[in-house]
């Protein structure tokens, strides 16, 4: 079956690239595009570790057709921070030791953007809930929690 | 010279004998005088470690024992994994 | 205690800016030119003969370069001793890696291929014709002991009939009718733990390239490095010296990442191809075969007088051992009464196989099935005689100079400190709403010494580098740069942590037992402290006096009394002038050490249950913990969040679910049910420190003991919420709905069937 060619915005580069029709985006963003930040748990939408952002709204990009972000927008975790400016989020999951072995980061980050994005002083509850296609096995998530609060504080502007 | 203490899985092994003085300098020597008094034990003891006054070694022949060395045969626990599980009906 | 600068506080991980700009470089990340794709057939049947395996079909597809069975890895039946300490039976990891004769669970790979891209490759798997004569499979530690049970091996125990029972252990002291003559309470339960996996979120992956020189380059996501190059070189009959094993990073790994699966079909079908070849696993691989722990029953009795003061204590375990022989049994004997002073016991073990996944290690192996039977007996024992539990456990708790059960005297140990903090937690004694239910339970893990290599080296502007050979899992790369900032008195910034290959540091064993800051800390500080000597040494040059007599204090060279107008010498000083006084310098050291001071922990967990639903959820936990000395806090509470998570994990849902032909019905993260983190409240941790007195700072091992106490800290809250004590993990919402209907009648407390183990 013939390629398809996509032509699409990737943390706004412009981008194109060939896949097979069935090629998944994370397929796609990892091998196609060779952006390996976002990564592959499950492939079910299960586990939220290719988490991204489609047109600012959060996927799992293991169910996203590749062929499917023609002419939109997506950011992924090589996207969240400005040039050298870490976003808020990820310099506290650094300060609150918020990952162990850093596999599920990415996809956390980019989740807790989104959230943050749209809500910008979320309760605890609603930031669990938020995260909860998020897996992560290492912390038991007290300290990723804790992280995206304290980042949702930092991004308020003072009262 | 230590007080070795062996695991009730190897009395078997030496008439029912869980407790023994060995005159050894280190512990390859006691190891060897153990297997030597009772030959049964021999294919055993590769497969323990050995706790010297409460410290467990698992390949420490060469460790020095005193007079008042108190030694255990404990089974070997690995690093996170049961490294040796094959105590074979011990 | 010493006083310490650096050791303690908490800096950003040097690795961290990588992990959360998605720049660090996992398993799966890794490619070469000219790479090939590898896939794995698997057995559909738990328990086949493999009568016949065609290749030629798939040989022929497009894009196809090799094809192998398990005629392409001859079995090895020597008995290999890898890593210098144990061994590992390297005919079983071979077999298991690729069948040979027999499929023994449902996911043994039996053969492979690689291709040209992923997806040729898998419809390539597929066109391999097997011809299967399906036995039937034994699927529990019942049946698996039943007279007329299929036998798995043939010969599993040389010089034994046919028998699916690997090995025995016992662990005897004192006179147990007497110790339970004397009891004035016994009570005695059965309990079952089903398999359950490690659940590390990212899949088994690999590159391997075969050179034309015979030299193999293997990157992989793996706990143990050295021990990939050693179970290869033993699997494929390889020179072990040839074989260079670059670790990436890791996504999790829990024990479950210490055997090796797809990396000696990546080296063989590279030898094959002549080609690098690039194989990772998915999901469902990774449930179906890879290493879960241990589905467990445990028999236990334990007798106490109206005091509290426990007497006698007998316990039968087995635990099933996967397909293969070598579960965590011994050390489930070992752990199960390690926490208490009981004159007279009897704990034997079993290790069992059946026709599931060889079992790996798993987060203090073995540990948390027994201690789950000792710590809701003693919660039982405390209600029955109307005690507090903390007292209970208090009165019967051990500490240095007892014995352990296993033999020899304990040396500082922390329970009693733990459980005084426990105690005084506020967490104790605050009030419960309606429905809930608090629990509290103790644990224990051994925790590694074993082999560790580590070189300091200094440069010129007077920074360090810090090599090991130990994959990072959970910050151990800045755990170790502590290390060296305190010993060399610069900041930790200043040193740079690496993880080196095989070829690039000494033999270092797996990360994981709790051993890497014990162990390899060691060989770290002594090889931080080899550097200072040599300062030493050159300071002594740069003023024309005797080394011996200058002393080394606070990152400082410092002279002897009366050296006059010698001001002491900083690192940054001396080390700018290295070239003058002799060169580079390279500090180094080793150590085997033994095994850590034992970890002790107490958790404390309040549940709230449903009771129209079965629904169960922790509404507070709180883990305390001899860590001995956090060397950077953080990742020690994180230890005790995480294992604590996982432990809860397996108290209310997680469980491996065969259907009657043996095939795993939930391998998937939405049905095999990890906590999220809506069902978790924060986990307040209390940090313990008894110093350990076999390392420099009192570390003690602290990665594996968290798992341990949750089951029966669940399963007792549990107990107090609805007055059932289950005995049958996980607490799932059937099991709770089960046993809430049944609270009415007279045996509430009494054993429950297996609900889902199937017989």
């Amino acid at each position: 079956m013939a390629k398809v060619h996509v032509r699409t915005t990737i943390n706004g580069e412009e981008k194109e690239f060939l896949c097979e029709p069935a090629d998944s985006l994370l397929g796609a963003l990892r091998d196609a595009v060779g952006l390996t930040g976002t990564k592959e748990g499950c492939t079910t939408g299960d586990c939220g570790a290719c988490s991204v952002l489609m047109d600012g709204r959060l996927v799992p990009s293991c169910l996203v057709l590749a062929a499917e972000v023609q002419g939109r927008t997506v950011t992924t975790i090589e996207g969240i921070a400005n040039g050298h400016a870490l976003h808020p989020v990820q310099q506290k999951f650094l300060e609150h030791g918020a990952l162990q072995c850093g596999i599920c980061t990415p996809g956390f980050i980019v989740a807790a953007k989104a959230l943050l994005d749209t809500r910008p002083n979320p309760t605890e509850v609603e930031t669990r809930y938020w995260l909860a296609g998020n897996l992560c096995r290492c912390t038991g998530y007290d300290k990723i929690i804790r992280a995206v609060l304290d980042a949702a504080a930092a991004l308020r502007p003072e009262a | 010279m230590a007080t070795v203490h062996l695991p009730s899985g190897l009395t078997q092994h030496t008439g029912g004998v869980d407790e023994i003085i060995i005159d050894a300098p280190r512990v390859r020597e006691l190891m060897l005088a153990l297997a030597e008094r009772f030959p049964g034990l021999a294919g055993q003891l590769d497969r323990m470690a050995v706790a010297i006054d409460g410290d467990i070694y698992h390949d420490a022949p060469y460790h020095k024992l005193t007079p008042t060395s108190e030694v255990y045969l404990v089974p070997r626990v690995g690093g996170g994994e049961s490294f040796d599980q094959r105590l074979s009906h011990i | 205690m010493k006083d310490f600068k650096y050791v303690g506080t908490r800096p950003i991980r040097h690795d961290g800016l990588d992990k959360v700009t998605g720049r660090a470089n996992y398993g799966a990340d890794f490619a070469l030119p000219g790479m090939l794709y590898g896939a794995v057939l698997r057995s559909p049947h738990a328990h086949a003969r493999i009568v016949s395996i065609d290749t030629k079909a798939a040989e022929a597809m497009p894009g196809v370069k090799a094809v192998i069975t398990g005629d392409d890895i001859p079995e090895n039946f020597a008995k290999v001793a890898i890593g210098g300490e144990g061994t590992f039976d390297m005919h079983d990891m071979g077999d298991n890696a690729l069948a040979h004769g027999k499929a023994l669970y449902n996911g043994h790979a039996v053969a492979a291929v690689a291709a040209v891209s992923l997806e040729a490759a898998q419809e390539a798997a597929v066109r391999i014709e097997v011809v299967y004569e399906p036995l039937e499979p034994v699927l529990s530690i019942d049946r698996a002991l039943a007279a007329d049970a299929p036998i798995l091996h043939e010969n599993l125990v040389e010089g034994q009939g046919p028998t699916n029972v690997a090995a025995r252990m016992e662990l005897k002291r004192g006179d147990l009718d007497a110790g339970f003559a004397e009891a004035d309470v016994v009570i005695e339960r059965e309990f079952r733990t089903p398999m359950a996996h490690q659940g590390y979120i990212e899949p088994h992956a690999c590159v391997a390239r075969y050179g034309e020189d015979g030299r193999v380059l293997v990157w992989c996501t793996t706990q143990g490095p050295f021990l990939v190059r050693d179970a290869c070189a033993a699997i494929l009959g390889l020179d072990g010296s040839k074989i260079k094993v670059i670790s990436s990073e890791i996504g999790g790994g829990f024990g479950g990442k210490i055997p090796v699966y797809l990396e000696p079909l990546a080296i063989a079908l590279s030898r094959k191809a002549n080609r690098p070849v690039k194989m990772v696993m998915t999901r469902d691989e990774v449930f179906r075969a890879t290493g879960p722990t241990s589905g467990t029953k445990v028999v236990m009795k334990l007798g106490a007088k109206r005091d509290g003061t426990l007497v006698a204590a007998h316990a039968s375990m087995w635990y099933e051992a996967g397909a293969y022989r070598g579960s965590p049994f011994g050390a489930g004997a070992m752990c199960c009464l390690a926490a208490y002073k009981i004159p007279n016991f009897f704990i034997e073990a079993y290790d069992v196989v059946v026709n599931k996944p060889k079992v790996a290690a798993y987060r203090a192996p073995g540990s948390p099935a027994s201690t789950f039977a000792t710590e809701s007996l003693v919660d039982e024992i405390a209600r029955t005689l109307g005690l507090d539990p903390i007292d209970l456990r208090l009165k019967n708790a051990v500490a240095e100079g007892d014995n352990a059960p296993y033999g020899p005297a304990y040396g500082p140990i922390g329970l009693k400190q733990v459980l005084e903090a426990a105690r005084n937690h506020p967490h104790w004694t605050a009030p419960l709403a309606p429905n809930q239910g608090r629990g509290i339970a103790c644990g224990f893990w051994f925790n590694a010494g074993l082999s560790s290599s580590a070189t300091v080296t200094l440069d010129g502007d007077g920074s360090a580098a810090v090599v090991t050979g130990n994959p990072d899992i959970g910050g151990t790369r800045v755990a170790q740069a502590l290390m060296v900032a305190e010993e060399l008195g610069i900041p930790v910034d200043r040193v740079r942590p690496i993880v080196a290959d095989t070829d690039s540091v000494g033999f270092t064993d797996v990360t994981g037992g709790s051993r890497v800051c014990y162990a390899t800390g060691m060989a770290v500080i002594a090889a931080a402290r080899d550097v200072c000597d040599q300062l030493r040494a050159r300071a002594a040059k740069i003023w024309d006096i005797d080394p011996a007599s200058v002393e080394w204090e606070d990152g400082r060279a410092v002279p002897p009394d009366g050296a006059d107008g010698r001001g002491p010498l900083t690192v940054a000083e001396l080390a700018a002038k290295i070239g003058h006084t002799g060169g580079p310098i390279v500090g180094r050291a080793s150590v085997n050490a033994p095994m850590a001071g034992p970890g002790f922990g107490a958790h404390i967990c309040d549940l709230e249950v449903d009771v129209e639903t079965g629904r169960s959820i922790v509404v507070r936990y709180t883990a305390i913990q001899d860590a001995g000395k956090a060397v950077h806090p953080d990742f020690v509470e994180g230890q005790m969040q995480g294992g604590a998570s996982q432990g809860i994990g397996m108290a209310l849902n997680e469980e491996y679910i065969y259907n009657a032909s043996g095939v795993m019905e939930n391998a998937g993260f939405l049905d095999y049910r990890m906590p999220v983190a809506s069902d978790l409240p924060m986990i307040d941790t209390v940090i313990v420190e008894v110093p350990n007195p076999l390392h420099p700072y009192g570390v003690r091992g602290v990665g594996e003991t968290p798992i341990v106490p949750p089951l029966a800290a669940v399963a007792n809250a549990m107990r107090d919420a609805t007055g059932i004590r289950f005995t049958e993990l996980p607490l799932s919402p059937p099991r709770v709905l089960e046993g809430l209907s049944a609270r009415t009648t007279e045996d509430r407390d009494a054993w429950r069937p297996s609900t889902y183990q199937a017989v």
